[in-house]
């Protein structure tokens, strides 16, 4: 982008405070988190409006400038663990992101020095993160936009868009806990089990006076028993509960928490879609088999048993 | 209570584990859940009793929780040798688990202090160590 005077302006004055509830900024000051599986990626930055300027790339921000993805100050990306971005391992941490345009392909830059103006632009350096992107072309946005349009068990998209270009990012973090399980375990929990909701304790008394409701003994969605079958596929230990209480669980992968507990994962087209933390499976073994199981909620109750039936 | 095959997940356990009662204590728990720090268990302290654990007269409302409670007066000297991860430990006055079950008995309303209580006593019951405990607490609600 070229140094214009209200760059220089504006240059200046940052150097002063100011109260940030009572400015007016072209380029409006803009903060985007999202976690993913307990990873924080947060983007901060200020958004520039393209006002009719045209083109943008190739004139506003010139072909082989080195820009930052935002205005005033350097856009930062803020991770709270190790990423991967587009293959490239990145450590947690807090950079200022840049990208040098072209016509053709893009270099993102991450700096670890992320308190910067986005002039004059930083130097190369060792410490810096480099790697190549292609942008796309998309309609607008008027207003520069970070975003995350895509999120996964294991990652998200991170896109920047603006004035007719987007560059989408591949973040994939690093798993709380893996859904794969070694072979030499599986063999313990394979089998088919007949699973059996518990009865529900009532619920409690809105209004101590009021007589105490009665123990709800209809059990949850569906009907009172239902199949596990467990086997061990592609490395995961893989639920297939027939019939399901939630069509989002006719599938589940158990995810090793501890010596025989595991939490459920649903599995939606072939991939993990939501971990259930707050339920525990327990595993009961004899003679190094698993004889069922219990599931608890949150509060260590029973919600549910399997007995193994073959 | 019948639930379509649409029910949700959260609803149906909301339903089925009876999260209704927030209290006095709520604002509390909210704000206690907001942030974990140093995941240290404590060091029970010793002579530790469960003379400070609230009693039957003031869980009267809150009956699903009872169980926890009487779990818990039988071992006061195990569960104050553990750290609370529902986040009340950085709460001023907090100490261990023990102290979800206290004062303003956080306890009542807080399942992931009543898990970690009933956790702690079948796990004692089974013959686990201490330090067996905490894993197992860390390992489930941490």
């Amino acid at each position: 982008m070229k140094i214009s005077r209200c760059s220089v302006l504006l240059a200046g004055l940052v150097a002063f405070p100011f109260s940030a509830d009572a400015q007016v900024r072209a380029s409006e000051v803009a903060t985007i988190s999202q976690t993913v599986d307990g990873t924080v990626i947060t983007v901060d930055y200020s958004r520039p409006r393209a006002r009719g300027r045209t083109p943008i790339y190739g004139k506003v921000v010139t072909w082989g400038e080195v820009w930052t993805p935002g205005a005033n100050w350097a856009t930062t990306l803020d991770l709270s663990k190790d990423v991967t971005i587009d293959g490239h391992a990145i450590p947690k941490g807090k950079y200022s992101v840049w990208m040098e345009v072209q016509p053709e392909e893009w270099t993102v830059i991450l700096d670890p020095k992320f308190k910067q103006f986005h002039i004059p632009h930083p130097k190369p350096d060792s410490s810096q993160i480099r790697f190549t992107v292609t942008p796309d072309s998309v309609v607008g946005p008027d207003v520069l936009t970070w975003s995350f349009p895509k999120i996964g068990a294991t990652g998200a998209t991170m896109q920047m868009a603006w004035a007719g270009r987007s560059v989408s990012l591949d973040v994939v973090v690093s798993p709380s806990n893996p859904i794969t399980l070694a072979a030499s375990l599986a063999p313990r929990y394979v089998g088919t089990y007949e699973f059996q909701w518990a009865p529900r304790p009532a619920p409690p008394a809105a209004d101590s006076a009021a007589p105490p409701p009665e123990a709800e003994d209809d059990g949850p969605p569906g009907p009172k028993f239902s199949r596990w079958t467990v086997a061990y596929t592609k490395g995961m230990l893989l639920v297939d509960w027939d019939p399901p209480p939630f069509d989002e669980w006719s599938h589940l992968v158990l995810i090793k928490i501890g010596d025989d507990w595991f939490s459920p994962g649903a599995m939606v087209d072939g991939e993990l879609f939501d971990v259930a933390s707050d339920l525990v499976i327990e595993f009961s073994l004899k003679d190094g088999k698993a004889t069922g199981f219990e599931i608890r909620g949150e509060d260590d109750q029973v919600i549910g048993t399997g007995v193994r039936t073959k | 209570m019948k639930h379509s095959s649409n029910c949700s997940r959260r609803h149906f356990l909301a339903a089925c584990c009876g999260v209704a009662a927030v209290g006095v204590a709520g604002p509390l728990w909210a704000a206690a859940r907001v942030a974990h720090g140093d995941p240290a268990h404590p060091t029970p302290r010793p002579g530790i009793t469960a003379a400070r654990v609230l009693p039957d007269s003031e869980l009267v409302d809150y009956s699903s929780c009872q169980s926890a409670f009487d779990a818990i007066r039988e071992i006061p000297q195990i569960v104050d040798g553990i750290r609370c991860h529902c986040g009340c430990a950085e709460i001023p006055g907090f100490y261990s688990l023990l102290s979800c079950y206290e004062g303003a008995g956080m306890a009542r309303i807080c399942e992931i202090c009543q898990g970690q209580g009933r956790l702690a006593a079948r796990l004692h019951k089974a013959g686990k160590t201490l330090d067996e405990i905490r894993a197992s607490v860390d390992a489930r609600y941490g």
